[in-house]
């Protein structure tokens, strides 16, 4: 215990390291926890939408079990009362949701019923087919019209039961009738029974869950008899057969989580088992495992995505960590050998520094916790990178899944912690001195050229990349599911291309050395030489500095990227805002039923709509294309009215060789103007000027066109899939009979369609079809993985520069107080406190700026090297218009002043430091502290 | 306590090897207080580290003791270094862990071999005179306490060496007086082997038996004479009292197994000596010249205290 006293010491000595190493096991683990969670809160999301979706009658939680007498004589009572019994008190437990409802049924095989004549002589033809049933619930989910309630048994051979007052007048019975039901007994014997009808009911709310699968239908049909009566009388002693029992539970999964998953899947799975077990025969109908699996395959791809997004920056905070355990081992270098050299053997010192990683790694767990809980509404509420919006209410939830994950990350960066210490463990005071001599060897990775092994390695992805030997495309089916690899793989990249840089940094020092040589001035004359001397020394914060500055490129890239493509996707699917199919009024030819002769509504309707800032008419047909009189397949023949078309249509400058405008005024030069796509004017040579006829319409009428531009993409149109004409649509109505159009809305930014429609519908427009692209941008953006692929970038990239920061300023104390003795006797041979603080922050211009510059170079490299792959991975075969690499200014911006802002905070803290440092008293003990 | 024989240590780097022993001969029994001296690169830190069982040595033989210094495993070098030997250096930095108190730092060995007894380390440091500094870090100490709290810390865990790197060399003569006085006590009361090495001949004259090493093997010895021991224990004398060494020593050239001595570096080039000498034996004395003196050898030989040197 007493070491425990002697481990606080020394942590509250090297309280510095110690707590930023705490941070870095802090970050760690919250950065994996939140993974979990996020994607724990998200499921709910899910699973409220897939309820929504997959509910078809029966609420999505249901279950439904049904035994059904088979070939079997004899029914086995006592097995169904256990089965019953069973479902009824044990199964709720199990499946561990509240119950929304529940309801079970016993009945008699169906037999056909016939009103007992009565002794007034009126007799009764009518047979009906009905069935005698207990179901539970009845008592409280029925209203009385008529009569009582049956009482349990039977007298006199007579049975008491109530029916649907609807069956009543249908058949035209009454209360207190007597019918006559055949039922068999357990020998295959008929038995008639006397079925009097005590009363008649109806439901209080048919919309019951409780009625969802014996519902209103099958009450028709039913004599329905009390319980007593059914188990007693009916089975019990006068030994009827059964024909069939259900049980139906309809449970509420609108709390259900990840960690539930798995028990829950493994009680269903096992059901019919134990059913079967009870109560031969008996089946599980209806089940809800199938979607239980399709969660758990959604949360673990969700997962797994996110995770593998995270981890280049998980990597990093482990490196982090080492990095930082080292230099607090560097420093402690001396207590170390003291301790050696009174006897402790290097596993005392190894079991010392694991208890102490270990004693960070609990704290740093439990601080984790709520950090992770905190990152998990940050990856929740994130729009895009780096733009969080305040999303109300973002479900997090815990599982067994984040402490796994939390625990595993602790775990790995206690042990990255603990790690360097192996190095040191064995060391005594006499290697310690000698080890100061020769520690300017070039590291480890430089000797063995693992930076080009690994850009090789790189290299190599790159090419099976480029060649499609990585199926991008595979597994995941939604949309927002991009495969890992495309964020391993560029981190790989950027650290071996970060390490390669670094073995150049020494070389370029020595270069510009040679250069300037003697022509600087003192403060740079010193920081060369120090960088050129030591240069191995700024390595591991300098990879640290390209990997953040790298990966927020990327990343921010790749977020932007993606986000950009698939709003251009949808956009250019749509063609604008809004797309209105109205209802044409029509009359029929008298002599062909199927031509209509269309009355067009007045177009004059759309103006001056509330938050509509442009309609355009368009129409859209197939038509027969001849070229020169020769048939040239189907094509689809647009039509617009040039100048309302460029008000409302969406184009993207890149899309065409010169503005789009171009093009529309083109097409208003002439009535029988026609643009044509570019792969259908290759094909037929076409050129502009060409004359080319289209056929539309009903009866093929010919339109004749002149060609007067070629396009290669045109808004809504896909030139794969079909060659496309565009043409006026004043000319092609002049020509053919009117058909039907879209009409293309511009809505103002923000403002709400329906107005719009409300309005539409006034002025007598009978909209059938309204098709808005902001709403799917909108549930594109809010989908779980989508979000989280925003989040987990952005939150990978605070906590990179984060750790950056941290490594900077961990770095450079240590550095500063390293070198006191050195600064101490540059300032007594006269250098100046500024010269002094020159010299300091120019190595750090030197280093930080260069990997600063390097980061952003290899990001945009790495950018341009690895995006186009993202496009394998969305929807396949439809990527129109072309994907193109975005690089917001935004973006940008914003990574430039994050990082901005941590080297200034970095390099003020600095200052501080170096005025705080007392270099005479530095000088004065000597170079052995 | 301590017998080495044909010590050979060499330091290897890259491209240069240093040969710090070679083939050194020293005893020192039990119970003995002797110092060691030499200039620098002569290689007693070296032999100082080796017996202390921070080096190994690369050949030879070196016995502390029941331990082989030579044949010994990680694990009976950790026993050695808990047990059996006591370290002090001149450096502070090396002795003590600075952010914790003197007490604890006493305690730190004793925490390292198992279990810490308080009592003991108090009285340790009530030893060398700290009592009233048991809680002061050691920024707080000044340069001669600390060097105390390093002797109080090298005896905590009772061993029967004791090696001191140079104690007195960066505190003043009054506190060296002072740390020589604990040691002569320790040596006294608890019956401790002390090695104490150092370049300072007035540390050199408090001991019983000095030894000289140069270039790597034991060259000189200096005894105290019968009487001077006797005397300085009565008196137990006052410092400050200017007196140059080797008054109160008989001194002696050491002779190897082999017959191998080492001749001044100063004597040979007053002779002109250069490779090849001429030695001759009278009897009773060998005499040593450059090359075509052997003729008049009589008169001219001895040169002061060279007349004492005896082969033993």
């Amino acid at each position: 215990m007493r070491i425990l006293v002697y481990l606080f010491l020394k942590m509250w000595q090297n309280r510095w390291f110690t707590i930023s190493t705490l941070l870095g096991l802090t970050v760690a683990a919250a950065f994996a926890m939140s993974i979990p969670m996020y994607a724990d809160g998200t499921l709910k999301r899910v699973v409220a939408k897939s309820l929504a979706e997959k509910t078809k009658g029966l609420p999505a939680g249901s279950l439904y079990m049904k035994f059904q007498s088979g070939a079997a004589k004899m029914t086995d009572l006592e097995g169904l009362a256990e089965a019953d019994r069973w479902i009824r008190e044990e199964l709720p437990g199990r499946i561990g949701f509240p119950t929304e409802a529940f309801s079970s049924r016993t009945a008699l095989p169906p037999s056909t019923v016939r009103k007992v004549q009565t002794a007034s002589g009126e007799g009764s033809a009518q047979l009906a087919r009905m069935e005698l049933a207990e179901q539970s619930g009845v008592e409280e989910k029925i209203e009385l019209k008529e009569g009582r309630m049956p009482r349990d048994g039977m007298k006199d051979g007579v049975v008491e039961a109530l029916v649907l007052h609807e069956t009543l007048s249908r058949y035209g019975w009454k209360v207190g009738d007597t019918l006559a039901y055949d039922a068999k007994d357990a020998d295959g014997k008929t038995r008639r029974l006397s079925v009097q009808l005590v009363g008649a009911y109806h439901l209080k709310d048919e919309t019951d869950l409780s009625w969802a699968i014996d519902g209103k239908e099958k009450l028709a049909d039913t004599l329905l008899v009390t319980r007593g009566t059914m188990e007693g009388a009916l089975l019990g002693d006068q030994r009827l057969a059964l024909d069939a029992a259900g049980w139906f539970y309809a449970f509420d999964l609108s709390e259900i989580r990840i960690g539930d998953l798995s028990s829950l899947i493994g009680q269903l799975s096992r059901l019919e088992i134990e059913l079967h077990r009870m109560l031969e025969n008996t089946k599980v109908n209806l089940s809800f495992i199938d979607m239980l699996h399709e969660f758990n395959r959604q949360s673990v791809l969700l997962q797994a995505m996110l995770f593998a997004l995270a981890a280049p920056v998980l990597a990093m905070v482990l490196y982090y960590v080492t990095l930082n355990a080292k230099q607090a081992l560097d420093r402690q270098k001396g207590d170390i050998s003291v301790l050696q050299s009174r006897g402790a053997s290097p596993r005392q010192i190894i079991a010392l520094y694991a208890i102490e990683a270990a004693i960070l790694g609990c704290v740093a767990l439990l601080a984790g916790l709520a950090l992770a809980w905190f990152m998990a509404k940050t990856i929740g509420s994130s729009s895009g990178f780096l733009s969080f919006v305040g999303r109300k209410s973002i479900p997090v939830g815990w599982n067994d899944a984040a402490w796994l994950f939390g625990g595993a990350a602790t775990l790995l960066a206690v042990v990255a912690t603990a790690l360097p210490i192996r190095a040191h463990a064995g060391t005594s005071v006499v290697e310690h001195a000698r080890s100061r001599a020769n520690s300017n060897r070039p590291p480890l990775w430089q000797r063995w050229y693992a930076d080009l092994a690994l850009l090789a390695a790189c290299a190599a992805g790159w090419y099976l990349l480029n060649a499609g030997r990585v199926p991008l495309a595979g597994g995941v089916d939604n949309e927002a599911g991009i495969q890992p690899v495309l964020f391993v793989l560029p981190a790989l990249f950027l650290f071996a291309a970060g390490l390669l840089c670094l073995r150049l940094f020494p070389l370029m020092l020595r270069a510009w050395n040679a250069v300037m040589n003697n022509r600087v001035p003192v403060t740079m004359y010193l920081t060369l030489t120090q960088l050129s001397r030591s240069a191995a020394a700024f390595y591991p914060l300098m990879i640290l500095m390209i990997l953040t500055i790298g990966l927020g490129v990327y990343n921010a890239s790749a977020a932007r990227t993606m986000d950009v493509n698939a709003n251009d996707r949808a956009l250019y699917q749509y063609g604008s805002d809004v797309v209105l199919k109205t209802a044409w009024e029509g009359v029929q030819d008298e002599n062909d039923a199927n031509k209509i002769y269309y009355n067009e509504p007045s177009f004059q309707a759309y103006r001056n709509l509330e938050g509509v800032e442009a309609a355009a008419r368009v129409l859209s047909a197939t038509g027969k294309a001849s070229v020169g009189g020769k048939a040239a397949g189907n094509v689809r023949l647009f039509g617009i009215d040039n100048a309302d078309f460029a008000g409302t249509a969406w184009f993207r400058d890149d899309l065409f060789p010169i503005h789009p405008y171009v093009y529309l005024d083109a097409l208003g030069q002439t009535e029988q103007a026609a643009l044509v796509s570019a792969a259908f004017a290759e094909r037929y040579g076409l050129q502009p000027g060409d004359p080319i006829r289209v056929g539309i319409g009903y009866g093929n009428e010919p339109l004749d066109l002149v060609v007067v531009a070629i396009v290669p993409y045109w808004p809504s149109l896909y030139p794969d899939e079909s060659p496309f004409v565009v043409a006026n649509l004043d000319y092609v109505y002049q020509q053919t009979e009117k058909m039907p159009y879209d009409v293309w809305l511009n809505m103002e930014d923000g403002a709400k369609l329906a107005p719009a429609l409300e309005t539409l519908a006034e002025r007598g427009i009978a909209v059938v079809q309204a098709d808005d692209v902001r709403g799917e941008l909108i549930d594109r953006r809010n989908h779980p993985a989508q979000g989280g692929v925003f989040g987990i970038l952005s939150l990978g990239f605070l906590i990179s520069l984060l750790v950056s920061l941290l490594g900077y300023l961990i770095f450079w104390f240590f550095a500063l107080s390293r070198r006191a003795v050195q600064l101490g006797i540059l300032r007594a041979m006269g250098l100046s406190r500024v010269q002094l603080t020159g010299m300091l922050l120019l190595e750090q211009l030197f280093t930080t700026g260069l990997s600063v510059a390097a980061g952003l170079g290899l990001g945009t490299l790495a950018s341009r090297l690895f995006l186009p792959f993202l496009q394998g991975g969305g929807e396949t075969g439809r990527q129109v218009p072309p994907f193109r690499i975005v690089f917001d200014s935004d973006d940008t911006m914003k990574l430039y002043a994050a990082t901005g802002i941590m080297l200034a905070a970095g390099a003020c803290l600095l200052v501080l430091q170096l005025r705080r440092l007392r270099i005479a008293q530095a000088v004065k003990l000597g170079e052995e502290r | 306590m301590i017998h080495c024989e044909g010590l050979v240590k060499i330091y290897k780097t890259d491209d240069v090897e240093v040969v710090a022993l070679q083939g050194l001969n020293l005893t020192v029994e039990d119970g003995e207080m002797m110092a060691i001296i030499g200039n620098s690169g002569s290689g007693k830190s070296t032999l100082l580290n080796i017996l202390g069982g921070l080096d190994r040595p690369s050949a030879g033989q070196a016995i502390v003791g029941p331990w082989n210094l030579l044949k010994m495993t990680p694990e009976q070098l950790i026993e050695y270094k808990r047990g059996t030997v006591g370290f002090i250096w001149q450096n502070n930095g090396r002795n003590l862990v600075p952010y914790l108190s003197a007490l604890r730092n006493v305690e730190l060995p004793m925490l390292i071999r198992g279990k810490a007894d308080r009592a003991y380390a108090k009285q340790l440091l009530a030893a060398v005179g700290l009592e009233h500094r048991m809680g002061s870090r050691l920024a707080q100490l000044s340069g001669g306490e600390q060097q105390r709290v390093a002797i109080a810390i090298a005896l905590a865990n009772r061993p029967s060496l004791v090696l001191a790197d140079e104690p007195t060399g960066s505190v003043d003569s009054a506190t060296g007086e002072r740390v020589l006085g604990i040691f002569r006590n320790l040596n006294r009361e608890f019956g401790v082997t002390i090695v104490i090495v150092t370049h300072d001949l007035s540390v050199a004259d408090k001991v019983d038996r000095v030894v000289a090493i140069r270039d790597g093997m034991t060259s000189t010895e200096w005894v105290k004479r019968e009487g001077e021991t006797a005397k300085e224990a009565g008196t137990n004398e006052v410092s400050g009292e200017p007196r140059a060494f080797g008054e109160r020593h008989e001194e002696f050239v050491v002779v190897d197994r082999v017959g191998r001595l080492q001749i001044p570096k100063s004597y040979l080039d007053a002779m002109g000596v250069e490779g090849k000498a001429v030695l001759e034996f009278d009897g009773r004395r060998v005499i040593l010249g450059p090359p075509g003196s052997a003729a008049d050898v009589d008169g001219q030989i001895g040169g002061g205290r060279k007349s004492g040197t005896e082969t033993s």
